[in-house]
């Protein structure tokens, strides 16, 4: 892969941009804990990392800090605040707090039946106050911004006429279209081919750098980790049982879960030769 | 707001608290009752062509039901109608379903050329609403109660067909179907001993919903003249039979047996609705 | 688009070319005998044999199609044993009536099943989503003869809000100057308003009778494309960036379900056609399923044989209109493949 970003000069940790604390959800018809006391935070500028396997509940952290928790699963105890400011309450964080987010399978994220451009103006539309014919032009330049060739045209497109890289950086393209302060990114690379994996990624550390927003990378693969996040929280069944610098994680691991999702990705390199 | 104590364990996800299934349980007790009246019911009730009473009694104490044209009693030839009804509609079913599968699989499991034909001929099947097909191939073959269920049957195979084939379709792809080829099992063994038996469970929730139909169909047909003809003991033909009266006042001959089979057929989707949504 | 349109075209012209030599086969090849059936238990065998000669049943069955075929590219239909008109004359006159009920009876399917299935969808698992699935398991439970008989008698000998079951107007009314043939459509053009105001409530009993059936299959189809785009990833996204709920509902959720109940609608559609001869008897509704009916009572094969050869082609070209609606709604089929 490419080359390892230098770690984030921002040190800075008295205000997080993001900050969750004690967040708790269930699923309603069981009462069963999702999520137990998860606490995590995300400062401008910087990459921070939640992994964990699937069902630890990494997309469930995510979904609820974007406040679209799925029908029948509840959160039940815990704040979020964002500079500082309580924002738990707050229904629509995406717009009021500047909030973006990826998902895992662009394709399937995009609406079939709308223009990819049409899709992102709206978003444009809505988070900056912009007319019809601005929020399309944003649109358009947005799609250049992520290094999609001609962006008129591709603007033009529906989801089915784009690959699944292509929809990634649509996804993005909407992203930007927010300005955003935060973005989370759930599982961003897993359902691409592994010579797009990359590309979508560099694209996240640049634009981070670019904009200083901070991300929250939500991924199961401890490699995407070591070359993009700056801190790393791990998740296991629903509970936070390590986070915290990644070159201090994933040198000197503090919990036994860690130390065997390493020994893992390892293995996994080992078997696959020259990663 | 204080954090919960223990995080979920898989396990403990997969245990969901016993789901609550009032309509499946609806559903079944009153097929059982039916089923345990139309057994026992007719050593109990009057003889349902016994002229017993005067004409058009209104419902009573003494008739239930009320009476018909003839003095007989409503609720006895309803008791009687019960076995014929809930018998041809189960047959329909199960004839429908076991050549619509055994087409279904085979289309589903060779694919190809085999496959294009069959869902040709399905589709052709299926550009006749099935009430009308059932209708000319009565009329073409003549009435009897025996070629009444394989008209219906043979108007509601097509949906079967379809049903089983696009599971089969997937499911042909499967490790375990391989494993039986490898192991030197013939096609139409593999089609029929492997695929089929995973392939079916679609199947059974259209069989409730048949039944159904077939029981609906029963009684349009009779009002048209064709299948079941009056004096049987059949819910349709009393519902037919009972329609003139609705215009003199006497809705209780066609009301009841009318209400039997709503009954009937609303029990039999409450079932065949819970199977389906339980996750095939 | 243009090579789904040419083959949904082709599989629609082999269901068709199918669907004639089956209703042939059928009334030709089956046991029983056309000319036997025709003249009932008491005739001799002369009289058997003379029918058939006149029908051309003592032709070899390949003469009898070639004859049939040849028929039907002339529009010849055959000979209604009944009456002595041709079958189409028969039939197609009768068209416009039919096409009144089963539209009126589909605009109440969808009145009726759409906003209830949209209800029904968007409040999962309450009572209101219970009340309305109970509705449409009741709706699909009941025999179009006895809804019709109940409606009769509650909304008419009962409560006196509609007229008798007498057909499509209250006897002698006259019918409109006749445009389309649909009374309430040719009402309005010559501006006969009183025509269109009875004719309507003629109509709303029988077109009630089909379409509270078809309603209930119409909510069960929108109410799982509904739940089905609640769950759907364009929909979370849209949430996630705060477009504001009507939005999504309508312009994402509403959109992609109309593709999937678009498909299913044939079912609907097939309803509506196979109800209709014992709606029309019931209401002595003067439309093709009530011709249909007198052939059954005359065993007149060839009648019936028409009219399940109309109906099934109806049926059909409705079914392509249906595919044809879904490639302009659905970009993936109108513009095909990857371009960009």
């Amino acid at each position: 892969m490419s080359a390892t970003r230098p770690a984030a000069e921002t040190t800075r940790r008295d205000v997080p941009l993001l900050a969750i604390e004690g967040l708790g959800v269930v699923a309603e018809a069981t009462g069963a804990p999702i999520l137990t006391d998860v606490s995590l935070e995300v400062a401008p500028g910087e990459i921070v990392g939640l992994v964990g396997e699937s069902g630890s509940g990494k997309s469930m952290t995510s979904f609820a800090t974007m406040g679209i928790l799925p029908r029948g699963v509840r959160q039940t105890a815990g704040r979020f605040t964002v500079d500082g400011e309580d924002v738990t309450d707050v229904r629509d964080r995406s717009v009021s707090s500047r909030f973006a987010m990826i998902f895992q399978n662009p394709r399937d994220s995009l609406n079939p039946l709308m223009r990819v451009g049409d899709q992102i103006a709206r978003i444009a539309a809505l988070h900056q106050g912009m007319s019809r014919a601005q929020a399309r032009a944003e649109a358009v330049s947005m799609l250049e911004r992520v290094h999609i060739p001609d962006g008129e045209r591709a603007a033009r497109a529906y989801p089915h006429q784009l690959s699944g890289g292509m929809c990634q950086r649509v996804m993005i393209a909407m992203a930007l279209a927010c300005r955003p302060r935060l973005l989370i990114a759930d599982e961003p690379t897993t359902a691409l081919d592994v010579t797009v994996q990359a590309r979508i990624l560099d694209l996240v550390v640049e634009l981070t750098e670019e904009t200083g927003c901070g991300v929250l990378l939500v991924t199961h693969d401890l490699g995407v980790v070591a070359e993009t996040c700056d801190r790393l929280n791990v998740l296991y069944r629903g509970d936070l049982v390590e986070s915290g610098p990644v070159d201090r994680v994933l040198a000197a691991p503090r919990h036994e879960y860690t130390r065997y999702l390493l020994e893992s990705a390892n293995e996994l390199e080992d078997t696959d030769g020259a990663a | 707001m204080t954090a919960l104590t223990t995080p979920a364990a898989p396990d403990t996800l997969r245990t969901t608290a016993r789901r609550r299934r009032p309509f499946l349980v609806l559903g079944v007790v009153v097929i059982g009752a039916l089923l345990i009246v139309g057994i026992i019911g007719p050593f109990v009730v009057a003889d349902p062509a016994a002229r017993i009473a005067a004409p058009f009694l209104p419902p009573s104490a003494e008739h239930w039901f009320g009476t018909d044209s003839y003095g007989r009693d409503i609720l006895a030839r309803c008791i009687h109608a019960i076995r014929l009804d809930l018998a041809l509609g189960v047959s329909v079913a199960l004839l429908a379903m076991v050549i619509g599968s055994a087409v279904g699989v085979v289309s589903g499991y060779l694919g190809g050329k085999v496959d294009d034909v069959v869902m040709r001929l399905v589709d052709i099947l299926m550009a006749f609403p099935g009430f009308i097909l059932a209708m000319i191939l009565l009329v073409s073959v003549g009435d009897s109660i025996p070629n009444l269920a394989i008209a219906l049957a043979i108007a509601q195979i097509a949906p079967f067909v379809r049903l089983v084939r696009a599971k089969s379709l997937s499911e042909r792809e499967l490790d375990y179907v391989a494993a039986a080829r490898v192991s030197g099992a013939g096609w139409l063994r593999t089609a029929f001993a492997h695929v089929l038996p995973n392939s079916i469970r679609p199947a059974a929730v259209q069989l409730t919903l048949v039944c159904g139909y077939s029981i609906l169909n029963v009684a349009g047909l009779a009002y048209l003249g064709v299948g079941i003809h009056p004096p049987t003991a059949e819910w349709g033909v009393m519902v037919a039979e009972g329609a003139s009266n609705m215009l003199t006042g006497q809705w209780w001959t066609a009301f009841f047996p009318g209400l039997l089979i709503a009954i009937t057929v609303a029990a039999l989707h409450f079932i065949g609705d819970d199977l389906a949504g339980d996750g095939a | 688009m243009v090579r789904y349109l040419l083959r949904r075209l082709a599989i629609s012209a082999i269901t068709v070319v199918g669907l004639v030599l089956v209703v042939f086969l059928v009334v030709r090849i089956l046991p029983g005998d056309a000319a036997a059936a025709r003249l009932g238990p008491e005739a001799t065998q002369d009289d058997i044999d003379a029918l058939r000669t006149r029908m051309g049943l003592d032709q070899p069955i390949w003469v009898q199609l070639g004859d049939y075929l040849a028929g039907l590219v002339r529009g010849d239909m055959g000979t209604a044993i009944s009456t002595g008109r041709p079958v189409a004359d028969e039939l197609l006159s009768r068209l416009p009536a039919t096409i009144e009920l089963a539209a009126g009876g589909l605009l109440i399917a969808l009145l009726l099943g759409f906003p209830l299935g949209m209800l029904a969808a968007s409040r999962r698992g309450r009572t209101s989503d219970a009340a309305a699935r109970l509705f449409a398991v009741l709706g699909s439970s009941m025999a179009p003869l006895w809804l019709g008989l109940l409606l009769i008698y509650g909304l008419y000998s009962l409560a006196g809000l509609f007229p008798g079951p007498v057909g499509r107007l209250p006897i002698g009314t006259p019918p409109p100057t006749s445009i389309t043939g649909l009374f309430v459509l040719d009402g309005l053009l010559t501006g006969n308003l009183d025509v269109v105001w009875q004719s309507m409530r003629a109509l709303a009993l029988p077109a009630l009778t089909l379409g509270l059936g078809a309603s209930a299959a119409v909510l069960k189809m929108v109410r799982s494309a509904m739940i089905a785009t609640e769950d759907a990833g364009f929909t979370r996204t849209a949430r996630a960036y705060g477009v504001p709920a009507s939005q999504v509902l309508w312009r994402d959720r509403l959109r992609n379900a109309m593709l999937q109940v678009l498909t299913a609608i044939g079912l609907v559609i097939g309803f509506l056609l196979g109800g209709n001869v014992i709606v029309e008897r019931l209401f002595s509704w003067p439309g093709m399923g009530r011709i249909a009916y007198d052939a059954l009572g005359s065993n007149d094969l060839e009648l019936l044989q028409g009219y399940a050869l109309i109906v099934g082609v109806i049926y059909i070209a409705l079914n392509f209109v249906v595919d044809l609606v879904y490639g302009v709604i659905d970009p993936r089929i109108r513009l095909g493949g990857r371009a960009a």
